[in-house]
């Protein structure tokens, strides 16, 4: 049988009639998956209280609290990142779980993440980082070899922590590593504004918040939060396809950025999980984009486990884990660049260990 | 067929619903003495794993979902690693109460609440109420305080008995059920009894907390008493003492006020004298 997560994120609506054990177990997919916040928000917005069993409720209840001081310490951090870069002049670009949560996305109204990711523009990176000093943060204490990595190799500064509250900022002047030799300028990415608790904030447009959601899951080498990652897609694009021209803006964002491949699997693997209603039109251009029918036949067994929903009994093959770390860090960095890269992390961490 | 490590037991600790996927049948015959076994249909609040792992010093792990907050344990500290674990899920999701890291007793409907930290001589304290003094065990781990009514509710589970109270303990008449003792866990010598019940209460029914007690154990003490301390002071000693106080934020606030108004509070030195003890607090519920 279809697990219950996936039914239920594709249309909340299947629930009428459940067996309290197939709430139950929605709930605990919910634990295992970290989409209990998200259920939690559709059970609400569906108003589907009623139908839950009374002792479950507080399951839905308690997710809900959880969340809303998640959010209540987001708001504050984005408060504060506003302050200190606006100090330079500088607007920054919100990305990911923050950036769906100012734009009122349903995808941001329930979901918890640990970060907040922003984009600068390259020549901005400077300033921004002054000027966060300033204003308390500090980086994460990484060693020279991780300075390098992270400021000639990738698109992002090695993470920032907020003095004052120990929150954690990223922040990226492209959205993947320059030395991947893939990266587009951040000006490719069309942005807007959006009002959030009494500010005026930038993120992408929906169509490239998508592209860089699925961009983001097929660079991916860690896929331990796998089926969250594609249950985004799935509800950003559920929300975004009632906006007129959506569809064929990412079709340009996509060819714009040269990631018409990523969207593409992105798309085809939250359908294969949610149905994601995609208009035909539109799916054979996707299709088109996908890679040959041998590579995608590997692609298919390789992204159907790395992004199955979990259970408590769930070990993922390691195979694929495996495969997915490498291949991960080969989109990320060339092969000479990789081996480099893996040879000082075993000796670093050998001469590490050996000094303790 | 069922695998090995597929194997479960669904059963009722305290207020919650486990299902225990487990291949270790000593760990599942614990449990099915100590807990109330529950038709594998009903519904669960906590899927949990307890698993053995490594054949050379073989380990247990915990797991919630996918989650494992604890590092694994040697072997035979399956049973601690299990009640450890069922206390984690508990504090870190039940957000429909306030959660204080406390035992709870009753007596005429009325709640004492004794916040502690380890060492303080909380659970020899409360075994000795619960088997010599016909108290009831509402929580030997955690006060669940009801955030709308700041009632304390029920979640009687067995009192986690450490080193030396476990030798006390189980020389009181009515000890009987006590798990065997285990060695050199991270808290020393660990064992869990199960505290009787006396008058039928009802679980589904919170209870209005009277007075919250800190107690220290001071083997030098020359004579047991209740210092009263401000309501001020214990709030915000409950507030350090609470796992969720931060997550809840406005409501933990309303809730902890409403009930530490309603209380008397204390700090109580004292040297394991449990009859002085069993005159103090019985004043208190009078």
């Amino acid at each position: 049988m279809t697990k219950e997560i996936c039914q239920f994120l594709q249309d909340p609506h299947c629930t009428s009639g459940w067996s309290p054990k197939r709430w139950s177990n929605l709930i605990q997919q919910g634990y295992a998956n970290r989409s209990l916040a998200q259920i939690a928000e559709l059970i609400s917005q569906y108003q589907l209280m009623g139908s839950i069993p009374p002792d479950l409720h507080w399951h839905i209840n308690a997710a809900r609290t959880y969340q809303e001081s998640h959010k209540h310490g987001v708001v504050q951090e984005i408060h504060a990142l506003h302050r200190a870069l606006g100090f330079a002049q500088i607007t920054p670009i919100l990305l990911k779980g923050a950036a769906y949560l100012a734009a009122g996305l349903n995808v941001g109204k329930g979901r918890v993440f640990s970060d907040i990711d922003a984009a600068v523009k390259r020549e901005q990176l400077t300033p921004a980082e002054q000027s966060l000093h300033w204003h308390g943060w500090s980086n994460m204490n990484k060693d020279d070899y991780d300075q390098h990595y992270y400021r000639v190799w990738m698109h992002e500064l090695p993470p920032f922590v907020n003095g004052a509250s120990g929150g954690v900022l990223d922040l990226h002047h492209t959205i993947v590593p320059p030395i991947s030799g893939r990266a587009p300028a951040l000006r490719d990415f069309s942005t807007q504004q959006v009002e959030f608790e009494g500010l005026t904030l930038t993120t992408f447009t929906p169509a490239a918040m998508l592209l860089h959601s699925a961009v983001h899951l097929m660079f991916e080498e860690d896929f331990s939060k796998g089926f969250r990652d594609i249950s985004d897609i799935h509800l950003l694009a559920s929300e975004f396809t009632e906006l007129d021209d959506f569809w064929s803006e990412l079709i340009e964002q996509a060819q714009t950025t040269g990631f018409e491949r990523e969207i593409g699997l992105a798309l085809r693997y939250s359908q294969y999980f949610f149905a994601t209603k995609i208009p035909i039109k539109y799916s054979t251009w996707f299709n088109k984009h996908l890679p040959s029918r041998l590579m995608l036949w590997v692609y298919d067994i390789l992204f159907t486990e790395l992004l199955k929903p979990v259970d408590c009994l769930t070990t993922k093959s390691r195979i694929a884990s495996y495969t997915a770390l490498i291949r991960g860090h080969l989109k990320k960095m060339p092969l000479h660049v990789l081996l480099y890269h893996t040879w000082h992390k075993i000796t670093v961490s050998r001469t590490k260990k050996e000094k303790e | 067929m069922t695998r090995d490590h597929e194997a479960f037991v669904t059963y009722r600790a305290g207020r919650f619903n486990f299902r225990l996927f487990t291949s270790i049948s000593k760990l599942k015959e614990t449990v099915s003495q100590i807990y109330a076994p529950l038709d594998p249909e009903n519904i669960v609040d906590f899927e949990i794993a307890v698993q053995p792992q490594r054949w050379y010093r073989p380990q247990v792990t915990f797991k919630f979902q996918q989650t494992e907050p604890f590092l694994p344990l040697p072997a035979n500290q399956a049973y601690p690693l299990l009640e450890w674990g069922m206390n984690w899920c508990v504090t870190q999701h039940c957000h429909q109460y306030l959660i204080i890291h406390a035992a709870v007793l009753e007596k005429n409907n009325k709640v004492i609440i004794l916040p502690g930290s380890p060492g303080s001589g909380k659970s020899t304290l409360s075994a000795a109420l619960c088997l010599l003094d016909g108290w009831n065990l509402l929580s030997d781990e955690m006060a669940l305080v009801d955030t709308t009514s700041g009632l304390v509710f029920p979640s009687p589970r067995p009192i986690s008995l450490k080193n030396a109270s476990i030798d006390i303990v189980s020389q009181f008449p009515c000890a009987k059920q006590i798990t065997p003792s285990v060695k050199d866990t991270t808290k020393g010598t660990v064992a869990h009894l199960v505290a009787p019940c006396h008058r039928s209460f009802s679980i589904d029914q919170g209870y209005p907390a009277v007075a919250v007690v800190f107690p220290t154990y001071t083997p030098t003490s020359t004579c047991n008493r209740l210092n009263p301390i401000t309501v001020g002071n214990s709030f915000m000693r409950l507030i350090e003492n609470s796992f969720n106080y931060h997550i809840l934020r406005q409501v933990g606030f309303d809730a902890l006020g409403q009930l530490a108004n309603a209380c008397g509070h204390y700090t109580y030195p004292n040297n394991g004298n449990f009859s002085e003890s069993f005159a103090l607090l019985n004043e208190l519920i009078r």
